[in-house]
């Protein structure tokens, strides 16, 4: 059991409380125990308090580290901007002596002192390094599988380095990996690590602000279903900024979610329970989606190896070698498979195409994980049989090898050539073990 | 943090002969390749496994070490370096997989094997008959018959015996350390060679039932997938004291790779780690070790032979002493080369010691004592070439084990990356779209063309040493002679320097 002080600062509780509601729901389903800070302040903010004076900046974060210390737990800040002040003093408290006895000077005045027993954390150093993926995942109800997620991790979950190294500051991966945790894929984008550009706005730079964060949506919208983030800050750059660009006309319609909103939607919360309704930008679509999505895919999983299917798609390797492309270009079977995890898998079934795999083990002897296209397209085959679809020539063959076992009767060739009867037929012994198949009325595959 | 230690291998890509048919990038599973408009390399990954070099179909990728070179140092070498700045970034211990690769002497290849001249003549083995088979099994003191000289037969009772058409057998490697379809691949080879394979601690999947008569079943201290079934099938029974490879500890089969199949096998629940404790918790002397051996003789009705395997440590001889006392029909020793599956690498590269004085030293115990008759002797750990065979026959052996060089066999490429789970060529790994690529036929084929090339090569050595039977060169240490070797070293390994005639 995980105790720990919640640290929200003060953008949270004030504009964006749907976010507390998440995090506490969350977390509290993954058993940890969290405790409020009473008497907590700003924590504060370093773009606004530092020009102040240091000794005001690392006074008041100092301050609310000695409050956190009295609780005996380890401070968790699922805010960006609070988590690097809080960290940077804490460690700065650490490693310099002189600073320390500076500050504890000016607390005992009000009876406190911070001798660094406590520590701050991230929300994703904690989810990640303290709960655990295997933890997470056990809690997972409906996964994200499909759904591609861009992760924005924000300037100040990873610096300035020289505190905070729970990750990299430039080539970060656990909040990637949080996202993978719940299914979806972590994208991968050039605009990864831009800053939201939300300190802008306290430099009176209001457009500069709004240019910056457009950059971002502006990749995002092309190659993702949603971002994800932890930090207030960024989220009011993505969700409302974006919302006022939409009132000026442009739609970039990009869900903007809070990590513990899609974690808790992972663990099968509703979208109500974690008041995701006060987003500005609509997450309707993006949930419908998802719903679809996983619905489509799960039954999707019932006939087929997914990740197999995932791979086989993405190598491709054997198209090029497929004999039926060279005389057909618009054979395309890997479109075919896109086409199938992409929702379409009715389409596919009674599309013409899947006839068009003559079966010639090409793609599987070229294949290196020993798959090959053909696995899939005898599925699909066997689907479309059991619809009762399939090429004309196709139904009669069947029709004939049902009634006799075979596919052809002798003909007066054989007379001809000289050649004997050939041997009697076991048509009839083989129909009673197909009909022994089909009263078990079990699944024909294997 | 990303980790600051430089790539080991660099990975050239020939972009004018790639096609980018992405075959590298599918290929590659420990995510060295990728594709990004072009194929580009992610050098840091790379383990030189040969995976994406073999496959390619242009021939466009060389892996080459990356000679990024650390500064000159016999004391503080590169390796020892680097060791550091992993656990620096860590803290950890170093995991590693195969056998120790450091430069210990190795004295198979300061034994040499003589052979006849003019006045005792050789033998040509593509001519006359020529037997490889052996057989493992207590043997009796003496040898007592009935009836006359027309209607003899042998009054004595024998212990149970299993027969090995050649003096080489797969050695120990669990379902879970590697795959299912290596193991069935051993196993085939097994039977058509008219030798054995062992199933290791992880039990016998249901897969093998038709190999029986061909598998040496495992107990070791995890006891996983033990019951009175898996031990009756079986052609012998082996209780794993110690590994070459980890002498004194245990073993650990992450949670990870235990799918619903190893669970069953292993009869665990899905997802848990598999833990070998270091000892058995009922062996802590001989008489415990003893009822042991005796409660499995009484399972299996006295029909199979009970080997004990322990790792070649200093005590050896003595321990080796005990469990021939204690009951057992067969010891199996492994040297400080022997592989693993996932071993500390502080364990695997510096505890043990090696097999050849091993050997020597358990095999000239048994003898003064008397009771050399009443065991065969099982070697392995890193037996790397036919004349390995010849060498340990000739010291005392009853036959060999060979695990390294049936995975070689098999497609492994010694990356020793087998604790990762990524085993490229679908050998030490649980992953279904890694195990797909080991064929288990063509494996078994593999496996049975080595055995065959060896056996014939142990034929011809035989032929050029005037016998026709493995069987009369075993414990024939006057026909081998050391160079190199301190006298020491000679008197243990019980042979004379090169030079010196009877």
């Amino acid at each position: 059991m995980q105790e720990y002080t919640l640290f929200l600062g003060c953008i949270i509780p004030a504009r964006f409380p749907f976010m507390e509601k998440s995090t506490r729901l969350v977390l509290s389903q993954l058993g940890c125990i969290l405790h409020d800070l009473e008497g907590a302040t700003c924590c504060p903010t370093k773009s606004i308090v530092k020009p102040i004076g240091d000794l005001a900046w690392y006074v008041t974060a100092a301050r609310n580290l000695a409050l956190a210390q009295k609780t005996g737990h380890n401070l968790l800040v699922p805010c960006n901007g609070c988590y690097s002040t809080l960290k940077s003093v804490e460690v700065e408290m650490r490693v310099n002596p002189g600073i320390r006895d500076e500050v504890n000077a000016i607390l005992a005045s009000a009876g406190l002192e911070y001798t660094g027993t406590v520590e701050v954390k991230h929300l994703v150093e904690v989810l990640h390094d303290e709960i655990g993926l295997p933890k997470i995942k056990q809690h997972l109800i409906k996964s994200f599988d499909g759904m591609r997620i861009a992760p924005h991790y924000g300037c100040h979950m990873l610096r300035p380095s020289s505190s905070i190294t729970f990750d990299d500051p430039n080539k970060p991966k656990k909040f990637d990996a949080l996202i993978e945790a719940l299914g979806a894929k972590s994208i991968d984008y050039e605009t990864k690590m831009l800053c939201c550009g939300g300190n802008l706005n306290t430099a009176d730079e209001p457009e500069e602000a709004t240019a910056l964060a457009r950059i971002k949506l502006m990749e995002v919208t092309k190659k993702a279903d949603a971002i994800a983030l932890t930090c207030p800050s960024c989220f009011m750059q993505y969700d409302s900024r974006q919302y006022m660009m939409q009132k000026t006309g442009e739609k970039l319609n990009v869900p903007v979610l809070f990590y513990p909103e899609l974690l808790g939607l992972a663990m099968g919360l509703s979208a109500q329970e974690l008041g995701m309704d006060m987003h500005r930008i609509d997450l309707a679509e993006f949930l419908s989606k998802w719903d679809s999505k996983y619905k489509y895919l799960k039954t999707l999983k019932e006939v087929f190896d997914l990740s197999a299917i995932r791979k086989c798609y993405e190598c491709a390797a054997c198209v090029n070698d497929c004999p039926v492309v060279k005389v057909n270009p618009d054979f395309n079977p890997n479109e075919i498979i896109g086409r199938l995890l992409s929702g379409e898998l009715e389409a596919v079934t009674g599309s013409h195409n899947i006839w068009q795999c003559v079966d010639c083990y090409t793609c599987y002897e070229l294949c290196p994980q020993k798959m090959g296209m053909n696995k899939i397209f005898d599925k699909l085959k066997h689907m479309a049989i059991e619809k009762g679809m399939g090429p004309k020539g196709f139904a009669a063959s069947i029709e004939m090898f049902r009634k006799d076992g075979r596919l052809g009767e002798p003909t007066s060739m054989r007379k001809k050539l000289k050649l004997a009867e050939p041997p009697k037929s076991g048509g009839e012994e083989l129909k009673k073990l197909l009909d022994h198949i089909n009263n078990k009325g079990e699944e024909n595959e294997i | 943090m990303e980790s600051q230690l430089p790539a080991e291998f660099i990975v050239n890509i020939n972009h004018e002969r790639c096609r980018k048919c992405k075959r590298c990038v599918i290929n590659c599973s420990f995510s060295a390749i990728e594709f990004k408009d072009k194929v580009t390399a992610n050098n840091r990954q790379c383990v030189a496994c040969h995976r994406c070099a073999t496959f390619c179909p242009e021939n466009a990728i060389t892996i080459i070490h990356n000679p990024l070179d650390y500064k000159d140092g016999y004391n503080w070498s590169p390796e020892i370096r680097k060791n550091i700045l992993k656990q620096a970034e860590s803290g950890g211990i170093i995991l590693t997989g195969m056998g120790n690769p450091r430069p210990y002497p190795i004295y198979w290849d300061h034994m040499l094997i003589d052979a006849c001249q003019v006045t005792n003549p050789s033998i040509d083995p593509l001519r006359e008959p020529m037997e490889l088979r052996t057989y493992l099994g207590a043997k009796p003191e003496a040898l007592e018959f009935e009836g006359d000289i027309d209607n003899i037969s042998l009054k004595t009772e024998l212990a149970p015996q299993v027969k090995l058409d050649i003096p080489i057998v797969f050695a120990a490697m669990s379902y879970g350390a590697i795959s299912l379809n290596a193991h069935k691949a051993l196993a085939m080879a097994a039977k058509r060679m008219g030798t054995l394979m062992n199933t290791g601690e992880g039990g016998l999947h249901e897969d093998l039932a038709g190999y029986t008569d061909r598998i040496i079943v495992q107990v070791a201290s995890g006891r996983f997938g033990v019951t009175s079934k898996y031990l009756n099938n079986s052609a012998l029974v082996e209780i794993k004291i110690g590994q070459g490879a980890k002498p004194g500890i245990g073993g650990h089969l992450p949670g990870e790779k235990v799918g619903e199949d190893i669970s069953k096998t292993r009869m665990i629940p899905v997802g848990t780690d598999a833990l070998s404790p270091a000892p058995h918790h009922d062996i802590y002397s001989i008489e415990d070790l003893s009822q042991l051996i005796y409660a499995i003789k009484e399972t299996t009705d006295y029909k199979k032979p009970v080997s004990v395997k322990i790792a070649a440590v200093h005590n050896v001889a003595a321990i080796a002493s005990g469990i021939v006392r204690a009951g057992a029909d067969i010891v199996m020793i492994d040297g400080f080369r022997g592989g693993t599956g996932a071993a500390p690498m502080v364990i695997r590269d510096h505890v043990g010691i090696p097999i050849e004085l091993a050997l020597a030293a358990v095999d000239d115990r048994l003898r003064q004592e008397g009771i050399r008759n009443r065991a065969s002797i099982l070697v392995g750990g890193s037996i790397r070439q036919s004349a390995d065979v010849v060498k340990a026959i000739a010291l005392g052996a009853d036959a060999c084990v060979i695990g390294t060089a049936s995975l070689i066999a098999m497609g492994c490429r010694v990356c020793q990356k087998c604790y990762t789970g990524n085993c490229a060529w679908g050998i030490a790994t649980q992953k279904p779209e890694l195990v797909r690529r080991l064929n288990p036929e063509v494996g078994a084929d593999r496996l049975c063309n080595l055995l065959t090339a060896w056996g014939h090569e142990i034929q011809e050595v035989l032929g050029s040493l005037g016998i026709n039977a493995i069987e009369s060169l075993r414990g024939s240490r006057e026909r081998l002679r050391g160079v190199g070797l301190s006298q020491e070293t000679l008197d243990i390994l019980g042979i004379k320097h090169a030079g010196i005639g009877q």
